[in-house]
């Protein structure tokens, strides 16, 4: 192709005969760029500046997480770029959420759950076995169910009354420690009809499966704004 | 930083490549997910799911390969899913299912358009700024080379020459890298 012709043509500049003739070849080509250059959805504006830092922080949460399991993924030392390591920091932990501590664990103890823990040998059409069956507190329709898998933990939320949100707000799922002091991410949504979420913790250190409506500012942080609270496994006796 | 050097820093989940990926891709997996779900929340979604799944996926990554193919097709997937998923939903609540839906068709139909879509978002995004600007004004907008100098208070010469740097490269960019990754 001549590029320089092809740039002309590309430009919107007018072609002799006699150059046209030397592009014959290509014009479809060209042309199926020019059409593309006039779309809008290829010149759609970026992404939000927030989406950066919930990416990273996503997938830094499962890489810390699974490189504390699995030995493998462990091969290259990570370098972390706040000097600590990876492995002792849940990178979505910010100082605010420390204030969703003891009286929420109480809150969601007391809450009326009826939790069902089976093991059972596996679905059909080759998912992972189901590990944990839950049903939502305070009847609500729907349930979580939870697998182990290579990648992680699977967790099915199925909330249907967890309806589509407006613009600008999502809903954010989070797996809450023990001590009530830390949150994993473990995915966003619009609407809560089976929704998969994925966990590279393990549900015996962060049992409580939180779920709360964000708004799209960028805060990667909970906003503590919580619309469903779920318990994964029975309280200790 | 090459791109084995990245993968491989990526691959140990070390932040600041997970950083620096999504900064050279981010953009595109972005445009990507836009174009096959048509819904900026989905997208988005859609765009933190793609580097999650890199992620996992990333030990079976060749590093001599080039990342760009490699994340196009799982970018293209996530959204298909997500697609998908949407679809279901939408159809299961209607009750109607059609055989026909083109989203069974997707993969079959849209495989060729996304790559272009990737590939020239990649070169729209490699031209200066002022270069890219003159191009949308020009393709998107539909003004002439005197209108856009006009808009932008720019010597029509300016334009015309800043018009054709911009095509020119973008033909450079362009012109050899059309096949469709596997």
């Amino acid at each position: 192709m001549n590029e320089d012709l092809a740039a002309r043509y590309l430009a919107g500049e007018p072609l002799d005969d006699a150059e046209s003739a030397l592009l014959l070849d290509d014009r479809a080509e060209l042309d199926a760029l020019t059409a593309l250059l006039g779309d809008a959805e290829l010149w759609a504006e970026d992404p939000p500046a927030g989406l950066e830092d919930l990416v990273v922080d996503r997938v830094a949460a499962e890489a810390s997480a699974v490189r504390a399991t699995d030995p493998r993924r462990a091969v290259a030392p990570p370098v972390t770029t706040g000097g600590a390591a990876a492995a002792d920091v849940i990178p979505l932990q910010r100082a605010r959420r420390r204030t969703l501590v003891a009286s929420l664990v109480s809150a969601a103890a007391a809450a009326l759950v009826a939790v069902i823990v089976t093991v059972s040998l596996g679905r059909d059409r080759g998912e992972p076995p189901v590990r944990i069956e839950v049903a939502l507190p305070d009847a609500r329709p729907g349930g979580v169910s939870v697998a182990d898998t290579a990648s992680g933990l699977r967790i099915n939320l199925d909330a249907p009354d967890l309806e589509r949100l407006p613009d600008g707000q999502f809903y954010q799922a989070w797996l809450r420690s023990l001590d009530g002091e830390r949150l994993v991410a473990v995915g966003t949504f619009h609407s809560g009809d089976d929704v998969i979420l994925w966990a590279g913790v393990k549900v015996e250190d962060f049992p409580t499966l939180t779920v709360t409506i964000e708004p799209d500012d960028g805060d990667a942080a909970s906003s503590g704004n919580r619309v469903l609270v779920v318990p994964l496994l029975p309280p200790a006796s | 930083m090459t791109g084995a050097e990245l993968i491989a820093r990526f691959r140990a989940g070390d932040e600041s490549a997970i950083r620096d990926l999504y900064r050279d891709y981010g953009r595109v997996v972005f445009a990507i997910a836009r174009r096959v779900l048509s819904d900026r929340s989905l997208a988005e979604e859609a765009t933190q799911q793609t580097f999650l799944q890199a992620w996992r996926s990333a030990e079976s990554f060749d590093p001599a390969r080039d990342l760009g193919p490699w994340l196009h097709t799982i970018a293209r997937r996530v959204a298909i899913d997500m697609l998908r998923r949407e679809n279901r939903r939408r159809a299961d609540a209607l009750d109607t299912v059609s055989d026909r839906d083109p989203v069974l068709r997707l993969d079959a139909l849209d495989i060729e358009d996304t790559w272009r879509v990737w590939q020239v978002r990649r070169a729209i995004e490699q031209l200066p700024d002022d270069e890219a600007q003159i191009v949308r004004l020009q393709h998107l907008d539909g003004y002439t080379h005197s209108e856009i100098a006009a808009r932008l208070s720019m010597p029509l010469g300016t334009v015309k020459s800043r018009s054709f740097r911009a095509h020119k490269r973008l033909v450079q960019l362009l012109g050899h890298v059309e096949e469709v990754p596997a």
